[in-house]
């Protein structure tokens, strides 16, 4: 076998995907061939390398897994749900579900799944009994949500948010339209956030939110809410707290914490897994900072 | 809409069973998911919420899952089609593929002595220093080429499992990974021209000695010293 042929076949050998025979012609070749040997190795060299710096980037943390478990665990249950529910009420649930694109049972069942999965971790003994008869959380009546709905479909969206509809700054005030409210995009690089993107809490039967998602560089996830607080009164599901004359919501609920402040018929909120001190600092520097002029 | 008409069908599990089934038989997989959807999205956050959409739809499909194939190659097609709707746009600029300079940069012949400074010798795997530029040089494939040759490099999934995964026949596979491994090839060779680890430039774009000369005694004093 030649090299110029050889050259032609030795990333097919590598990939094991060559008939036998010429399996072992090219071998015998490498044997004989150390310029060849040295172009296969390098090729090698590559996939080594690949591979590792491919895993290296990669490395699932026990944050990830624990939100992915839950929102697997949401997904079973949604699906149970549906297929358990009487006839009736399931053609409710279709029309539900085609208004609100299953946006709030995934999220809502979601908090069911990583309360679960964070009892599991933490050694309490599992509530698999107590899960399963838990209401569902379809709303049946015309009536908003709740305070505690409210503030669990909140923390959905921090624990487990689904991806950005919006992911470039000049696009934002466009979700304007769903929200009601102005939309700013604070900078949070003063706290060493950066933003990811953005996207609509879809709040049944009330004005949607919308949500801003930032990380931080030692990879914390901030999530900012702005949202027409005559029509979701988050507040409502929160403490009352005067920080320096000012007026703060804050929460602490399935391990984040959540802050909030009103200006002018506006909500802005903030979640994150900090203290709710740190999310308190958030609220109140962004809401100083978008609302001054 | 028609499936809502039908009777209601019992489900033969728990939803705590069928998650745990799932996760059983799917998640050892997530490190390989993180991998691509991280490569592909060029995000972290992107990368985890690409992972998590692709668990769920697996969730909603997993009747689908032919047992006794391969899990992974299943996933890797879901990952896939829900890049392709979703997470797509930003990266549709036209990239090295499409243009111009498409081949100038096609590798002429380097010689083995050349080669020698590119590698760890005791790993086996690149020089350290030439992990970065790997890296960036895997992100500035297309989308297409960079999956078929993760799939294949990365996952080691064969050509036929590849082909499937990406919904393309198995000469599209090749000829992606033959042109996408050409590419890698010649930008480690500039950048470890560039980092002096390599003796002599890699004559790019002119065309090389067909037959290099064989040095065989050298190559076999080389095996005798290890």
């Amino acid at each position: 076998m030649s090299c110029e042929r050889l050259r032609s076949l030795w990333e097919t050998f590598l990939d094991g995907e060559l008939p036998s025979r010429q399996m072992l012609e090219l071998q015998t070749h490498l044997d004989d061939c150390a310029e060849c040997a040295e172009s296969v190795a390098f090729s090698q060299a590559i996939r080594l390398s690949a591979r590792a710096v491919a895993y290296d980037d990669a490395v699932v943390s026990d944050d990830l897994r624990e939100r992915l478990r839950g929102a697997l665990f949401a997904e079973a249950q949604r699906e149970h749900e549906e297929l358990t529910r009487p006839p009736e009420e399931r053609e409710r649930f279709a029309r539900f579900a085609r208004v609100s694109k299953l946006g709030l049972l995934t999220t809502l069942a979601a908090a069911a799944g990583v309360l679960l999965f964070m009892g599991l971790d933490t050694g309490r003994p599992p509530r698999t009994g107590a899960l399963a008869e838990r209401p569902t959380v379809i709303p049946t009546t015309t009536a908003g949500l709740g305070p505690q709905e409210l503030l669990d479909l909140f923390i959905d969206y921090h624990a487990a948010p689904p991806a950005p509809e919006v992911t470039e700054a000049k696009l934002v005030p466009e979700l304007e339209r769903d929200v009601g409210v102005r939309v700013p995009l604070p900078s949070l690089a003063a706290y060493g956030a950066e933003w990811q993107g953005g996207s609509l809490v879809r709040v049944p039967r009330m004005q949607p939110a919308a949500y801003l998602r930032y990380r931080t560089r030692d990879a914390h996830r901030v999530t900012l809410y702005v949202y027409n607080a005559q029509r979701i009164p988050l507040h409502a599901s929160l403490e009352r707290r005067v920080v320096r004359e000012e007026p703060v919501y804050e929460g602490y609920w399935r391990g984040y914490s959540i802050a909030a402040q009103l200006r002018h018929g506006v909500g802005y909120a903030v979640a994150t897994d900090l203290d709710e001190a740190r999310s308190a600092e958030l609220v109140r520097a962004i809401t100083s900072s978008v609302v001054s002029h | 809409m028609t499936g809502e008409a039908e009777p209601s069908r019992p489900p033969a599990e728990s939803p705590e069973a069928a998650a745990a089934r799932f996760e059983t038989e799917f998640l050892p997989n997530l490190p390989a998911l993180l991998a691509v959807a991280a490569r592909l999205t060029g995000t972290r956050a992107e990368a985890e919420d690409l992972v998590q959409d692709t668990l769920l739809k697996a969730y909603r499909s997993r009747n689908q899952y032919r047992a006794g194939t391969n899990p992974r190659a299943w996933l890797m097609a879901i990952l896939r089609n829900t890049f392709l709707n979703g997470y797509r746009r930003r990266n549709l600029e036209r990239r090295v593929f499409d243009g111009p300079d498409a081949d100038a940069l096609a590798p002429g012949w380097v010689g083995a002595s050349s080669l020698r400074g590119i590698r760890d010798p005791h790993s086996g795997a690149l020089h350290n220093m030439l992990e970065a530029p790997l890296l960036n040089a895997i992100d500035e494939l297309p989308p297409e080429f960079k999956m078929t040759v993760q799939l294949a490099d990365i996952e080691e999934l064969s050509y036929r499992e590849i082909a499937d995964s990406m919904g393309c026949p198995i000469g599209t596979v090749m000829s992606r990974l033959h042109r996408g491994r050409r590419w890698l090839r010649a930008r480690l060779l500039q950048e470890a021209e560039a980092l002096g680890l390599v003796e002599e430039a890699p004559s790019a774009a002119t065309s090389a000695p067909v037959n290099p000369p064989v040095q065989l005694s050298r190559y076999r004093g080389k095996k005798g010293a290890l």
